[in-house]
């Protein structure tokens, strides 16, 4: 027996330590052999990035995948039948040479590069893959959530190995914008069928980067895929570091254990530009930050008081103090890179005076008490501070209940707040978002203000479904400019995109949909 | 000792069950749905009604509540929404990090919390007393999130010398350590304080017992007196503090794991909460508090092996 058994306790701790060190830790992927490529580490490949991201790796399956990471990195893994140019959203080919389509629209046949190899020897792409990719996507079992922006194709038709024919039930003006997106990318039939459950975890794509190996909560590794058709990309590796909480992605940054991140606060941006050693990419995002008024709850429904809130709010000190310059004002409601938006149509003037007869005239001199709710992010609550501030010069007594997201979002599709502050992601085309925010068929899931108008609801109705490009700018800018005019919400400002990188980092553009592309990212000189 | 344990054992059943309960109706009651936070802004409101019934997320809440607990009693544990992949899949994939981390948060906080509290103990009121003393209270007071970040901001930013984040390169022993360093120490400081200030008036007690003043009078060394006599009498509270604070240190891990993005069940918790993933959610819930009782039913032992006169019946 030994004399001091606390010592021994010690030793058994110590023993349990070492053993776990040795054998717990292990990751998932194919070549189970790679390491996580974080720190400094000897026999590291000399072209290596580490990119950290806000969440983990939750699928790469196309068809399944929603989330802002998930897209972020399947955008380097896959190919669509057509791609944006890189830092616009303009579609330029991608694995289709060229396409063709029918006079009414229902009709697309494209026309797919020869000698496009998946990764890892699963083969040729051949049309039975995009028939398989977009087939799979109505698979009752599967029920793909993405896939429900793709439902308006009818069926597919194999017409050669290269040549390939979708129908569609009903035109789609946005065909094309959707098929650049991540749903559209073409997945190998083998690799899914053979992969099973796991291929969300396993995918194999046609992309210049090829999945290696994904450590829970480490990291996601991608390799170079060499066989790729535009010629072997810049990067032997990238490693995706997911790295929730801010400070410490600062940190992390800052201590050099990641190469690239994305910047959301003001004084580090600051800070960054003043490095030499730093990289800056900056570019306004596809998503406009708001607040609205629910036009179905009193004092809302009167025009007057809506207008006198809108005068009420300094956005320059808003945007000025709070954001520093970290976000492009809206003068319209699209962020400007979407297809048809409208430039210039919404410029608040910021009067207090007028606010306050404008309330007066609505009957309303002393003002009233009302609910401003926001998510529990900064990026909402300090603006919905200042709105308080504002409101309350004019007599408007604002109580701001600050909510976690989800609940939040729980709350606002029901339609019935008062106020909410909110930013909200677009797309290329303006279809879904003028239609589900607009139009009387949004409410209450998205619909939040409670707006109802017959000739929006029209106008809505005819631009989404037509393919005349002409009508469609005229009715979705009537929309527009009559939404504005109705004063229901308060477009502040779209977002910037904003990433850091270390100078060593060469080639990056950023884009408005944030994708983090690496088409032509290297990295040259000392780490 | 055979009856004991398993008398403890069945005694967790119903702490565990109700457990089960309380998770099960906190999850519910929060607002907020797993189904439009997994289909996002593209689902239509048909969609979300079909994904809801797949889930059985409609049926009414006291059926949920029972087939919930018998999945579990067949050891099932459902599938993430979120990933789709088996919730002990998930679950076994991060424990390994959290027990590595807790395990060496414990191992720094007796490492340097006993003798911390010896020498505070034997030299009262001396320089070294004063010392413990404020380094204790730092620990008791200091949020660990703030000093997680200190030291990130000292050891990784300003001098190079250890990762800000990570659990290392798999494999590679040395990348492992160095990674887990901060953490271990971020998580093991408060509990170091605890058991610092607790084996200090311990001790006090003890050394001032009739059988430490014979002892002495027989002429045995100092060093016997306080090792062999002292201490061994004044660690039973010293180890309830040690299985206490495993516990906490479970807990504690969360914002340790946020801080230094390791993996780990703790970070799983989270973002499992936050994507409303009820399955991950009870699942880890479940697996820590039974992990809890355990360390509890192994602390008990631990007393009855130091302590002759504690008997397990």
């Amino acid at each position: 027996m030994p004399k001091n058994r606390f010592l021994s306790l010690l030793v058994v701790i110590a023993l349990v330590i070492g053993l776990l060190a040795g054998c717990g830790v292990k990751g998932t992927g194919p070549s189970a052999g790679g390491n996580a490529g974080q720190g400094s580490g000897k026999g590291t490949p000399k072209k290596e990035l580490r990119i950290a991201m806000q969440y983990d790796l939750g699928t790469l399956d196309p068809a399944l995948l929603t989330s802002v990471t998930d897209k972020q990195m399947s955008s380097n893994l896959y190919n669509g039948l057509v791609r944006y140019q890189l830092g616009t959203v303009k579609i330029e080919p991608d694995l289709a040479e060229k396409w063709e389509t029918s006079k009414d629209g229902l009709e697309w046949t494209f026309y797919l590069r020869k000698g496009v190899k998946f990764h890892r020897g699963y083969g040729e792409l051949k049309a039975t893959d995009v028939k398989f990719t977009f087939d799979r996507l109505k698979d009752p079992e599967l029920k793909s959530a993405p896939g429900k922006l793709l439902a308006a194709i009818k069926n597919i038709q194999v017409v050669d190995d290269y040549t390939v024919k979708i129908f569609l039930s009903k035109p789609d003006p946005a065909f094309l914008d959707k098929l650049a997106g991540s749903v559209g990318y073409i997945v190998s039939e083998k690799a899914v069928k053979e992969r099973g459950a796991k291929y969300g975890q396993q995918p194999i794509g046609t992309g210049p980067y090829m999945f290696e190996q994904w450590n829970p909560q480490q990291s996601t590794t991608y390799v170079a895929n060499p066989d790729y058709f535009r010629g072997k990309p810049g990067l032997d590796r990238v490693v995706y570091i997911p790295i929730p909480d801010a400070t410490t992605m600062y940190n992390a940054f800052e201590a050099g254990n990641v190469d690239m991140i994305q910047v959301t606060d003001p004084d580090k941006l600051a800070k960054y530009k003043k490095d030499p050693n730093i990289i800056i990419d900056e570019k306004p995002g596809l998503i406009t930050r708001f607040f609205g008024m629910n036009g179905a709850i009193k004092p809302f429904d009167n025009k007057l008081v809506r207008q006198a809130v809108i005068a009420a709010v300094d956005r320059d000190g808003i945007l000025n103090n709070v954001f520093k310059g970290m976000s492009t004002p809206a003068t319209g409601i699209l962020s400007p890179d979407v297809e048809f938006a409208l430039k210039g149509i919404f410029q608040p003037k910021y009067d207090p005076k007028k606010a306050k007869e404008l309330l007066a005239q609505a009957g309303l001199p002393n003002g009233f008490k009302t609910t401003l709710y926001v998510p529990n992010i900064d990026r909402f609550t300090k603006p919905a501070t200042v709105i308080k501030e504002n409101l309350k010069a004019i007599g408007i007594d604002l109580e701001i209940k600050v909510m976690e997201t989800q609940s939040f979002l729980a709350e606002l599709r029901k339609a019935q707040l008062p106020m909410f502050m909110l930013s909200r992601g677009q797309d290329a085309t303006p279809d879904r978002v003028l239609f589900t925010w607009f139009s009387k068929k949004g409410i209450p899931a998205d619909n939040w203000a409670n707006i109802d108008i017959p000739e929006v609801n029209q106008w809505l109705d005819e631009a989404t479904s037509t393919l005349d490009q002409a009508k469609r700018q005229e009715l979705f800018g009537k929309v527009q400019q009559r939404i504005v005019q109705e004063d229901y919400y308060y477009f502040l400002d779209h977002e910037n995109h904003i990433y850091a990188m270390k100078k060593y980092v060469k080639g990056f553009v950023g884009d408005p949909q944030r994708s983090i592309r690496l088409d032509n990212v290297t990295v040259e000189g000392e780490k | 000792m055979f009856q004991f344990v398993v008398r403890r054992l069945l005694a967790t059943i119903p702490t565990l069950l109700g457990v089960m309960v309380a998770v099960f109706i906190a999850l519910h009651l929060i607002p907020g749905d797993p189904v439009v936070a997994m289909l996002g802004d593209m689902a239509t409101p048909e969609q979300v009604v079909a994904v809801r019934h797949e889930l059985g997320l409609d049926r009414p809440l006291p059926l949920q509540f029972v087939s919930f607990v018998e999945r579990y009693l067949r050891g099932e544990l459902g599938n993430s929404i979120r990933t789709r992949r088996p919730v002990a899949e998930e679950i076994s994939d991060r424990f390994p990090h959290t027990f590595l981390l807790a395990a060496a948060g414990v191992f720094i906080a007796v490492l340097f919390g006993i003798p911390l509290g010896i020498v505070a103990a034997t030299r009262r009121g001396s320089l070294l007393d004063l010392v413990s003393l404020v380094l204790s209270m730092t620990g008791i007071a200091a949020p660990v999130f703030w000093v997680g970040l200190l030291l990130s901001m000292l050891f990784a930013i300003r001098l190079h010398w250890l990762p800000a984040i990570g659990a290392g390169k798999p494999g590679d022993l040395f990348s492992m350590f160095e990674a887990l360093v901060l953490p271990a120490f971020t998580l093991g400081f408060s509990t170091m304080a605890l058991i610092a200030r607790m084996t200090r008036s311990s001790m006090l007690e003890v050394l001032r017992e009739d059988y430490v003043r014979t002892a002495r009078a027989k002429g045995l060394s100092e060093k016997i007196v306080l090792y062999k006599h002292a201490l061994r009498n004044a660690a039973i509270p010293i180890v309830t503090i040690v299985g206490l604070n495993i516990g906490y240190l479970l807990g504690g891990a969360v914002l340790v794991e946020t801080v230094f993005a390791r993996p780990g069940l703790g970070k799983l918790l989270v973002d499992a909460i936050l994507a409303r993933d009820y399955p991950v959610v009870q699942g880890v819930t479940f697996f820590v508090a039974t992990s809890f009782v355990l360390v509890n039913l192994l602390t008990d032992l631990i007393y009855a092996l130091l302590d002759p006169q504690v008997r397990l019946s």
